[in-house]
C-alpha cells in the first residue's frame, strides 16, 4: 500500500524550516474564564471513589503481632455509615449493599462541600 | 499480592517448578505419574460436578485442575471454591482423562506466554480479579481460593489453588534491610499506625457524580466473597480481611 502511495504522489521539492515560538510573557488574561463553571466539559471524566468501612489505630508493636484470623475492631459502630471519599475527602455516605455479584454503596447523604 | 516465578527453559518443566512449589514433593509424582495412570483409567474414573456444566479434572492436595465446556463459567465461582473443597476430600485419588494431559501443557504454555519475559524468569503478579486478556484470568476467590483460568476453544480450563497452596506458592519479598534498627524495633513498637477497612473503589464520571443523590447504588470493584482491603491512612495496603461484627462496631478478621 504505501509503496501504491509513492507511486501516486511524486517528490516535490518542499522547504524546511525551523518552527520559531514568540516570546510571551506570564500573565492572568482577560475577561471573563472561559470555561467557568462549565461542567459538560468534564463531566466524561472519571475520578475514583472509595468505600472506607472504618478505621483503627494500633501500635507498631499490635500491628506486627497480627496474624493470620486475628480481629481488629474498628471505630464504627454496626450501623454507622460508610464513607464515600474523592481524593480523601469525605463525599457521601451510605450503607454496603449487594449488587448483583458485587458489593455497592447505596448513598443516604451527600456531604456539603466544605464538610 | 501473589508472586509466581517460573524457571526453566520448557514449558513443561516450568509448569513442574509451579507444582513443586504448590505441592513440594508431590508434583513430580502428580505430573510423572498422569501419563500412566490415564491408560489404565476408565471414563467412569472421571466426575462431574453437574450435568449442565459438565466439570471434570482433578484435585491434589489442594490444586486442582479443570476444565468444563460451559460458557457460563463467570457465575460459578462460588460454586467451584465449595467444589474445590470437596474435591480435595472426596476424589482425591481420581486422575485426568487424555483431554485434561492436553490441558495441562495448555496451561503450562498458557502461563508461560504470560508470565515469561522471554527469559523463562518471569514474574507475574496476581492481583485480585486480575484481567489478562480476553481468554485468561487470574481471580482470588473468597475463601481464599487462587483460580487461573484460560479458554481454549470454547473451553474453559481452571487451575484453582487452596489457600495452603497459595501459602506455599508466596514469594515472600526480601527483608528489608534496616541496619541498626532491625535489632531495636522496640525502639518503635509505640508508635501508632492508623488503619482503615476499604470496601473497595467504583470508578465514575464527573456528570455521574454530579447526580449522585441519596438513593443511588454505587457499584464498587469488591466482588462478594472477596475479602476487603486493610490499608494504612497513608495508603499501602498490610493485609485484607473479611467484614464482621465484633460487640456493637464493626471488625475485620484478617485473611492475610
Amino acid at each position: 500500500m504505501s509503496q501504491q502511495i509513492t507511486e501516486q504522489m511524486p517528490m516535490e521539492e518542499t522547504s524546511v524550516k525551523p518552527v520559531k515560538l514568540q516570546q510571551i510573557s506570564e500573565g492572568q488574561g482577560q475577561g471573563q474564564n472561559m470555561f467557568g463553571g462549565n461542567l459538560s466539559l468534564i463531566r466524561d471524566v472519571k475520578v475514583k471513589l472509595e468505600a472506607v468501612v472504618g478505621g483503627t489505630e494500633l501500635t507498631v508493636g499490635e500491628l506486627f503481632d497480627l496474624k493470620n484470623q486475628s480481629v481488629i475492631q474498628l471505630n464504627a459502630s454496626t450501623n454507622a455509615p460508610i464513607d464515600v471519599r474523592l481524593d480523601g475527602k469525605v463525599i457521601a455516605r451510605g450503607h454496603l449493599v449487594v449488587v448483583g455479584d458485587n458489593f455497592g454503596i447505596c448513598i443516604e447523604e451527600i456531604l456539603p462541600v466544605n464538610e | 499480592m501473589y508472586r509466581f516465578r517460573l524457571y526453566g527453559a520448557s514449558e513443561r518443566e516450568a509448569l513442574v517448578k509451579i507444582l513443586d512449589q504448590c505441592f513440594q514433593n508431590w508434583s513430580r509424582e502428580w505430573l510423572g505419574g498422569a501419563a500412566k495412570l490415564v491408560s489404565s483409567l476408565t471414563t467412569a474414573d472421571h466426575f462431574r460436578l453437574d450435568e449442565k456444566v459438565n466439570w471434570r479434572g482433578m484435585s491434589y492436595h489442594g490444586a486442582t485442575l479443570a476444565y468444563s465446556s460451559s460458557t457460563d463459567f463467570s457465575k460459578r465461582l462460588a460454586v467451584e471454591t465449595g467444589w474445590c473443597d470437596s474435591v480435595v476430600a472426596r476424589k482425591a485419588s481420581l486422575v485426568w482423562d487424555e483431554a485434561i494431559c492436553d490441558c495441562i501443557d495448555a496451561l503450562a504454555r498458557q502461563i508461560l506466554l504470560l508470565t515469561s519475559d522471554g527469559s523463562g524468569t518471569g514474574m507475574f503478579n496476581v492481583s485480585e480479579a486480575t484481567e489478562i486478556n480476553d481468554n485468561s484470568t487470574w481471580r482470588m476467590h473468597g475463601a481464599g481460593y487462587l483460580w487461573y483460568g484460560i479458554k481454549v476453544d470454547q473451553e474453559w480450563l481452571a487451575f484453582i489453588l487452596s489457600p495452603q497452596v497459595i501459602d506455599a506458592l508466596f514469594v515472600p519479598s526480601l527483608p528489608v534491610r534496616m541496619g541498626a534498627l532491625n535489632n531495636r524495633l522496640h525502639a518503635v513498637s509505640n508508635g501508632i499506625c492508623k488503619l482503615e477497612l476499604i470496601a473497595g473503589v467504583a470508578e465514575v464520571s464527573i456528570g455521574e457524580l454530579h447526580t449522585l443523590s441519596p438513593g443511588h447504588v454505587i457499584q464498587l470493584d469488591k466482588v462478594i466473597g472477596q475479602p476487603f482491603k486493610l490499608h494504612t491512612t497513608e495508603g499501602r495496603e498490610v493485609g485484607n480481611g473479611y467484614l464482621a461484627a465484633c460487640g456493637n462496631n464493626k471488625a475485620v478478621q484478617l485473611a492475610k
